[in-house]
């Protein structure tokens, strides 16, 4: 994008385990704060994130130790985001699905997870993923309020 | 994870002294609110003023709450910050849970 002011990328790699996650989001936050992010861009990029990241954890690295690699780059009218691991593919090789909870569902019956993709998909834009050889990439943006 | 607990009249309180309430906490949460929140007043009023931040673990977490308590006790949710109240927002959940806007205005509210 020709049009943005030029601002350094954020880029971490960390041990693939919630805590660490949890420590990434902190350290992320910090920065897009002191980069004068929107604090509304910076609340959806810790549910982004977090959810993202969470399920590398939970399910790319289920059965193995690994490493999460994030480059954040702050832009003029958006945030655009890349998210690495070397774990195991997404089933299918495609983006899982959010699904919102009807109204009216009992209460035996409401679903205690799957509300991760549900954020990501309601929050972030030109979510792509691809398997790259041994390696998982995830990009999306967070695109600016009032952006063009 | 740090849970303090006190009865307001016919109301039991849990302030949930976290900055997050994420996968990493979503277990112990659950067990600590197994232990706090059964036996006591039918209303349980989660106070959230402090956590900055839920994810959808920690969602799942307060809906297994929920469920564990019922039908003896009923969780509700107060005191949510803008990101919190965001995901309760985008997940439909601010329809499941009754949500409001202090402790206060949770002790001043009818049962429901």
């Amino acid at each position: 994008m020709n049009d943005t002011l030029p601002q350094s990328t954020i880029s971490l790699r960390i041990p693939g385990d919630a805590h660490s996650v949890r420590q990434a989001l902190d350290r992320i936050d910090t920065a897009l704060r002191a980069a004068a992010q929107d604090p509304a861009i910076c609340d959806k990029a810790q549910i982004v994130l977090g959810e993202v990241m969470n399920n590398v954890v939970e399910h790319a690295y289920a059965s193995r130790n690994g490493t999460i690699e994030v480059d954040i780059a702050p832009g003029g009218t958006s945030i655009s985001f890349l998210v690495t691991d070397e774990g195991d593919p997404m089933p299918e090789g495609a983006l899982p699905s959010g699904r919102a909870v009807e109204d009216g569902t009992a209460l035996d019956a409401l679903p205690e997870g799957g509300f991760g993709w549900l954020l990501i998909h309601q929050l972030a834009q030109g979510i792509e993923y691809r398997r790259v050889g041994s390696r998982n990439e995830l990009r999306f943006r967070l695109d600016l309020a009032g952006a063009p | 994870m740090k849970l303090s607990s006190r009865d307001e009249g016919d109301v039991r309180v849990v302030a949930l002294e976290e900055s997050r309430l994420d996968s990493a906490g979503a277990l112990e949460f659950k067990e600590q609110m197994r232990s706090l929140g059964a036996g006591g007043p039918r209303r349980v009023v989660l106070d959230m003023a402090q956590v900055q931040f839920l994810d959808s673990s920690g969602l799942g977490a307060l809906v297994a709450v929920m469920k564990l308590l019922a039908p003896d006790a009923r969780l509700e949710v107060a005191a949510l910050s803008p990101a919190v109240a965001q995901v309760f927002a985008l997940t439909k959940m601010d329809s499941v849970f009754t949500v409001h806007d202090s402790v206060q205005a949770a002790l001043a509210a009818a049962p429901s």
